[in-house]
Formats: structure tokens, sequence, C-alpha cells
């Protein structure tokens, strides 16, 4: 369960959360609000990468001292280095984070053959292919993904479901939490939609 | 801790460092490339006079040092090279930090290897620095005594080079207020000057982030372009660096020599059309990015125009400048250089690949001619 208790967090005179307090209580759910209503920032700062005016996250009713190491996240504002090649990103990533090379994440997205190409030439798709194959490898027990389906071919978003099914099996205190605009595909495999 | 733990966390480290000395080298390669263009400028211009600029580097830090008697000009000379250090850093930042790739970083270590990296790669970049290191060292026990302030202008090099990294915004306050601060202060001990350098810079550091956009209304062209220089304010901040560099080098030489006086007033002038003119090519490039918008607009005529005027009332405020600081107004030079910034800019638009050697040409025949 993550609770999120009296949050302040605003961009300069752009108040985007004002007291905010909510309880995460679904292990897979679907936050949804309009564009600009703070999803994204929202989950970044859930996983320690965004700093609120005020305010806490409680993991199972305690506060994480390195949110990073239980927590992994897939957005499109984490800008991966566009100069190496989605292998030279994995291994560092895998050397870093110290984990297990991702064999059946990258065959299972079709992503074999994009390995050497560097980051910046990828397609879009394959940009998110590669975000969540280094998001999901962790094995991290609170996964967020930030509009995961966005620009995966349905093959990839099937794929990801099939994964997401199973993600918690080993994980009984774990928590999925994906933003989406278009939730149908994900609430029929067990996601619960929650607005912001 | 095991060993075996410790090994695997260096292992990470040595993996995450090695990519930030990638990212790094990379991305000042990157700069250069932005660069070339004014860098065969200068390799033309001061090709020759490399080694020149580098002892003129040692001589000013010598000054610094050895400013008991004129504590004064050395505490101006000290502002100076923190400034210059701080511009050059300011270039190098993105690459010093791997700003793009920041969060992915936070994703794959630790928040103290961040800084860490951070530091090293500073230390590394840092020219100023580690020129003065050098002197540092060869100072001896005796002349450290009689040098504290020395010590404290390290320090502030150092310091500097943190704050320009975590908190730039610090940097602006603290050298307006050091400014003044030079303005308004009777004449004081070396030591004083710079303590007083590090109080403000320290206490700059817990001032708030003014954001001056958000208070402008833009309901015209000025006002666009005003937005835009607050945005990208780092196209006027190495120019007018360059330019107080230009004055400074100026009234060195006619302390030294007053009867050269057409000399430094030429150069100064070259210079200021220089710096001014090749705003251009900044604005040229603004203007093709929105060229369609202000034509849906209905202001493409008004915006072509437009895009002339800030390197124009670069030209003037740096004239204006110029004039009062040497408090003399040669009205012929003044006149010289508005139509020799006009050929600049209109080279800067049409020609640019021809811009340096008019500029180069024009210098050496206005030397030819004043002198």
């Amino acid at each position: 369960m993550i609770e999120v208790v009296g949050l302040n967090k605003q961009f300069f005179n752009n108040v985007v959360f004002k007291n905010y307090n909510q309880v995460f209580s679904d292990q897979k759910l679907c936050i949804e609000a309009p564009n600009g209503h703070g999803k994204t920032t929202l989950l970044m700062m859930l996983a320690g990468l965004d700093k609120p005016q005020s305010g806490s996250f409680l993991f199972a009713g305690s506060t994480l001292s390195e949110p990073t190491k239980t927590v992994a996240i897939a957005s499109d504002r984490i800008t991966l280095p566009d100069f190496l090649t989605a292998k030279q990103i994995i291994d560092l990533s895998v050397r870093t984070v110290d984990c297990q090379w991702p064999h059946e994440l990258v065959k299972g997205f079709s992503f074999t053959e994009f390995l050497n190409t560097r980051f910046s030439a990828l397609s879009s798709g394959n940009q998110k292919k590669c975000q969540l194959i280094l998001t999901l490898m962790r094995k991290s027990p609170y996964l967020f993904l930030d509009e995961p389906s966005a620009a995966l071919d349905q093959m990839s978003i099937q794929y990801l479901l099939n994964l997401l099914d199973v993600y918690l099996i080993d994980k009984p205190n774990g928590q999925i939490i994906i933003t989406c605009h278009e939730p149908a595909v994900f609430t029929t495999h067990g996601f619960r939609c929650v607005p912001l | 801790m095991s060993f075996v733990s410790v090994k695997s966390r260096l292992e990470q480290y040595h993996a995450f460092i090695s990519y930030r000395y990638l990212a790094y080298t990379l991305e000042l390669k990157q700069l250069l490339v932005q660069l070339k263009s004014f860098g065969l400028i200068f390799l033309v211009v001061l090709g020759s006079s490399i080694l020149g600029l580098v002892l003129l580097l040692f001589l000013g830090l010598g000054k610094i040092i050895d400013s008991t008697d004129a504590p004064l000009s050395g505490a101006q000379m000290a502002l100076f090279y923190l400034l210059l250090q701080s511009v050059m850093l300011s270039a190098m930042k993105p690459a010093i930090k791997n700003s793009n790739q920041r969060l992915f970083q936070c994703t794959i270590a630790r928040p103290s290897w961040l800084n860490l990296a951070d530091i090293k790669l500073l230390l590394i970049s840092n020219g100023w620095l580690i020129a003065s290191l050098l002197v540092a060292l060869d100072l001896t026990l005796v002349q450290w005594i009689k040098v504290p302030h020395f010590i404290v202008f390290i320090c502030l090099q150092l310091g500097l080079g943190i704050i320009c990294l975590y908190k730039p915004s610090a940097l602006v306050y603290g050298f307006v207020f050091s400014t003044l601060f030079l303005l308004t202060s009777v004449e004081l001990s070396p030591l004083i000057y710079h303590l007083g350098y590090a109080i403000i810079f320290f206490f700059s550091i817990f001032i708030r982030v003014i954001n001056i956009n958000r208070m402008v209304s833009v309901r015209s062209l000025f006002g666009f372009w005003f937005c835009y220089f607050i945005n990208h304010s780092w196209t006027l901040v190495w120019r007018i660096s360059l330019l107080l560099c230009v004055f400074m080098a100026s009234a060195a030489l006619l302390e030294k020599r007053p009867d050269l006086v057409n000399i430094p007033d030429t150069v100064a002038i070259a210079f200021i059309v220089l710096f001014s003119s090749s705003l251009q090519f900044d604005c040229t490039k603004v203007y093709e990015q929105y060229r369609l918008f202000f034509k849906m607009t209905h202001k493409a005529r008004a915006f072509n125009i437009s895009q002339f005027i800030p390197s124009i009332l670069l030209l003037l405020g740096a004239f204006i400048t110029y004039n009062i600081t040497f408090e003399r107004l040669n009205s012929m030079l003044l006149s010289l250089g508005f139509m020799w910034c006009l050929l600049q800019v209109y080279f800067a638009q049409k020609k640019p690949a021809h811009y340096a050697l008019v500029w180069i040409i024009s210098t050496v025949g206005l030397l030819a001619l004043l002198n």
C-alpha cells in the first residue's frame, strides 16, 4: 500500500498538488487524469526522482530511504543516453544496478535486432521498449509505468500485459502503478482505474 | 560489509564513472563543434598570441596574489577571474553534469555517486583553478603567510564552481552584489575583500530565484525578443563577459602607454562590433524557427526587421559603456563602428562564410588607417 500524505508541489507559481492526500491500496492500478494534472510528476516523486515542496510517501507504512532501490520507473521524462546503443545502455544498467542481463525481455519485445542501434536512432516504439526492458529487468517490488502502451505495437502490448499478469506473483507486497489515457486494455488485466 | 559486497559496489561505481567520462568527452566534442565558427576566428586572430594569453592568465594571478599595495585593483582582478571562470564552467556544465541524462543517472546510481562524479569532472574542467593551484604549489610557506587572501581566492574558485553546478542563480546575485561591494567600499585589505566575496556568495545561495519570464506580458515583438533573451541569457552573458575582458585589457594598455590611445580604441571597437554583430547568427536561427508562426499572425515583415535590433542594441550599449568607462567620445569611431556593425550583420545573415574574413580585413585596415 502506498500513501501520499500532505503533498504540495508547484513549479514556480503553477500549483500541481496542494495538500494532496491519497491511498493507493490496489496491487495494480491505473491513474487517470487529464493532461497537465501531475500524473507523471506524482510517479517521479514516488520514485524519488523529483522532490515535493512538502509531504511524504509511505510504502507499506514507512518512508523509503533509497527509493531507487525498491522502485523501478519507466517514463519519457527520463532521458536515456542517446549517444549509446541500446545494448550499451542495458549493459550499463545491469552493471550498476547489479541484475541479470534481460535475455527473455529482449526476446519477448522482439528487440534483439535493435540492440546495436544508437538510442537516438531508435523509433519511438523501440525507445519505449528499451525503457520498459530497463525497468522490468530490475524486478523491483514497486513498478511505475508512465504511459506504457504509448507507441507500442499490438504484439508488444500483449507481451507487456502478459508480463504484468505474473509480475507480482513473487512480490506479495508489491504494486504496479501505471498512467494511461486508454486504460480499457489494462482494466481487462486486473488494473483498477483511480482518478488523481 | 563483506569483501564481495565492497568489490561489487566498486565495480558498479567504476561502470558508472566510465559512463560519465564517456558522456563528458562526447558532450565536450559537441560543444567544440558549436564553437567551431568562433574558434576559427579566434584562432586566426589570436593564434600567434595564445602563449601570450596563457602568460597573461598567470600575470593576472600574480596581480591577485601581490595586491597588498593596490588591494582594490587586485580585488577587481579576482572578481573578473571568478566571472570568466563562471562563464567557462556554465558553458561546460551540461557536459560536466551530463544534464540531459540526469534522471537516468538517478535510476542507476546512488545520489552520492552523482555528486562525486560531478566534482571530479568539475576539477578536471576548471582550468582557472588548476592555474591557481600550480601557482600555489610554487609558493613557499613564508609567502603563504603573507598572502592569506589567495587561499580564500582558491576556495572561492572551488566554491563558485560547485555553485555553478547546483545553484547557478546564486552566481548572478553574487556577482551583482560583489560589484556593488567593490564600488561602494573604501580601500580594504585584500583578505577583507576576498572574505567579503565569500560572504556575499554564501548568502546569495539563499536568495530565491525570480521568474522574470512570468512577469512579462508578450504583446509585441519587443516582448518576444525580451523573453527570448531572458530564456537564452547565455548568448548575452558570454559576450558581455568577453567584452569586459576587452575593456580591462584596454584599461591596462592605456595605463602603461597613454600615447597609443588609438590602438586600444580601435581594437576595442573591433571586438565590440564582433561580439554584437555575431549575435545575428543566433537571431537568424530564431527568425528561421518562428518565421511561419509570425507569418500566420500577419507580422512576417515586422519580425524580419526585428531580428536585427538585438545586435544594434548590444552595439550601442557596449559603445556607451566604453565611452563612459574611459571618459571620451570619439564620434568618428562611433559612426564608423555603427556602419561596420551593419556590414557584419549583413554578412552574418547573407554570407556567413565570409563573416570572419570581412572582420579581420576591416580590423587590420582600420588599424593601418588610424595609426
